[in-house]
């Protein structure tokens, strides 16, 4: 299975330079192969962000120490998903639209998104008392997730924005041999987020076993 | 064509190495459970 993922992900970044053709209409058409990395990481960070959400619910209804951690961990990608997404969106804005950041409605929302998340670490680290600080934020991640769907989902497409927001859904959005190299990165995205949560989740539970005997 | 061979080799050799140190970390923490 992890070989699989190497090798997928080594094809995907060979798709996205050999396979894929220069994106047409775009003022840089080579280098809007970085959407292949782009929308993917997003992706990712969404689903690391509802997969926190859900451990949190989990704790609060169980209060097993194992589902706060992996509430964090996957809060944890979901941030790292997301700063890559902006890394790369931010490179991509350069090329294309001129300036590295414009405030762009999509731009404003992953940064207010990590901002409501950096909070999250912030109060981790402030709270003292484990059961306190995994009570406190289960409460504060659910919060957060309120606002997420709003910011990823709502906003960008209610205020007028550069960004493109059907073009993953429409048909006649994309060639096919982007939609292929697409969908597989995000595949393998997915399993990669996927390994390094269970890694994770893997060491704390060690660490915990540890503490308790 | 031959500087998207160039442009591709950097994301593919950040990939190998990421994905061999995940693939020796997967490996200690085995270690390590077992």
């Amino acid at each position: 299975m992890r070989l699989a993922l190497g090798i997928w992900m080594s094809l995907v970044i060979a798709g996205a330079f050999l396979y894929a053709p220069p994106a047409q209409g775009f003022r840089s058409p080579e280098a809007a192969r970085i959407v292949f990395f782009h929308v993917p990481t997003a992706m990712v960070a969404v689903i690391a962000f509802v997969v926190s959400v859900i451990y949190a619910v989990k704790f609060l209804a169980g209060r097993a120490a194992m589902d706060d951690a992996k509430s964090a961990t996957s809060a944890g990608l979901g941030f790292l998903f997301a700063g890559l997404a902006t890394a790369t969106g931010s490179i991509f804005a350069y090329t294309q639209w001129g300036m590295a950041w414009n405030w762009d409605p999509r731009e404003i929302s992953i940064f207010v998104l990590l901002l409501i998340y950096a909070a999250y670490f912030a109060l981790r680290s402030a709270v003292e008392g484990d059961e306190r600080r995994a009570a406190l934020s289960a409460t504060y991640n659910i919060v957060a997730f309120i606002a997420m769907p709003f910011l990823v989902f709502v906003m960008p497409r209610v205020m007028e924005s550069l960004h493109p927001s059907e073009t993953l859904v429409s048909r006649a959005g994309l060639s096919i041999q982007y939609r292929i190299v697409l969908y597989s990165a995000a595949v393998g995205f997915v399993g990669l987020y996927v390994w390094i949560f269970r890694l994770q989740t893997a060491i704390v539970e060690y660490a915990l076993n540890r503490r308790q005997n | 064509m031959s500087e998207l061979v160039a442009f591709m080799i950097a994301p593919l050799v950040c990939w190998i190495a990421l994905f061999i140190y995940l693939w020796w970390l997967h490996a200690r923490v085995s270690r390590l459970l077992r």
